[in-house]
């Protein structure tokens, strides 16, 4: 196994502990939690293009890290709203 | 192995124990403001995994857009960190501006 596949791996497992995080408390304090695990998908699509040598990974890495931006603000935004 | 080798694996794994410590963090502290605090570990750490694919590809496809994640994570988070602290605040006072009950020092000069 390549260090970007156990990078990956580490990176994935790393999600866990955000979706735990993510489902405690109100929407509120799981809103950093699921920015946090979208840095982490985003970063294990970066190893794993270097792990399989795929470039439409690192695609997919683009346009997450762009649409995760828009999801969250559009989330903050309506969280604001609903006062 | 070469040089170049070495110093790609190192920075990878700087940046992915820069994540992780971000993740274990979120599970310890539960009020959201604390938890906006683990975004700049996060936005380091994929500087740091960005840094290693160049230094492994150098400025090519992949390195380019490596290099593109990295910049859209770092203007992004703290606009994200921003918007949510705000919305927080209006949330708990009704305002984000500092309220008259608030007991807050704020040091003259």
């Amino acid at each position: 196994m390549s260090f970007w596949l156990a990078a990956s791996l580490a990176l994935v497992c790393g999600m866990v502990p955000c979706l735990i995080a993510a489902t405690r408390g109100d929407e509120l304090d799981g809103l950093p939690a699921l920015s946090l695990a979208g840095v982490c998908a985003i970063t294990a699509l970066i190893t794993l293009t270097e792990a399989f040598h795929r470039q439409p990974f690192i695609d997919l890495g683009v346009v997450l890290a762009a649409l995760s931006l828009g999801g969250s603000l559009a989330f903050i935004r309506f969280m604001g709203r609903d006062r | 192995m070469t040089a170049r080798h070495v110093v790609a694996e190192m920075l990878v794994w700087i940046g992915v124990a820069l994540i992780l410590i971000a993740c274990v963090g979120m599970v310890i502290l539960r009020s959201a403001y604390d938890r906006l605090h683990f975004s700049s570990p996060a936005i380091l750490g994929v500087m740091f995994v960005a840094a290693s694919v160049v230094v492994k590809e150098s400025f090519s496809l992949i390195g380019n857009k490596s290099i593109l994640i990295a910049v859209l994570v770092l203007l992004g988070s703290p606009l994200i960190t921003q918007a949510s602290g705000r919305v927080a605040r209006i949330r708990e006072w009704g305002d984000w501006r500092l309220a008259d009950d608030e007991k807050v020092e704020v040091e003259e000069r």
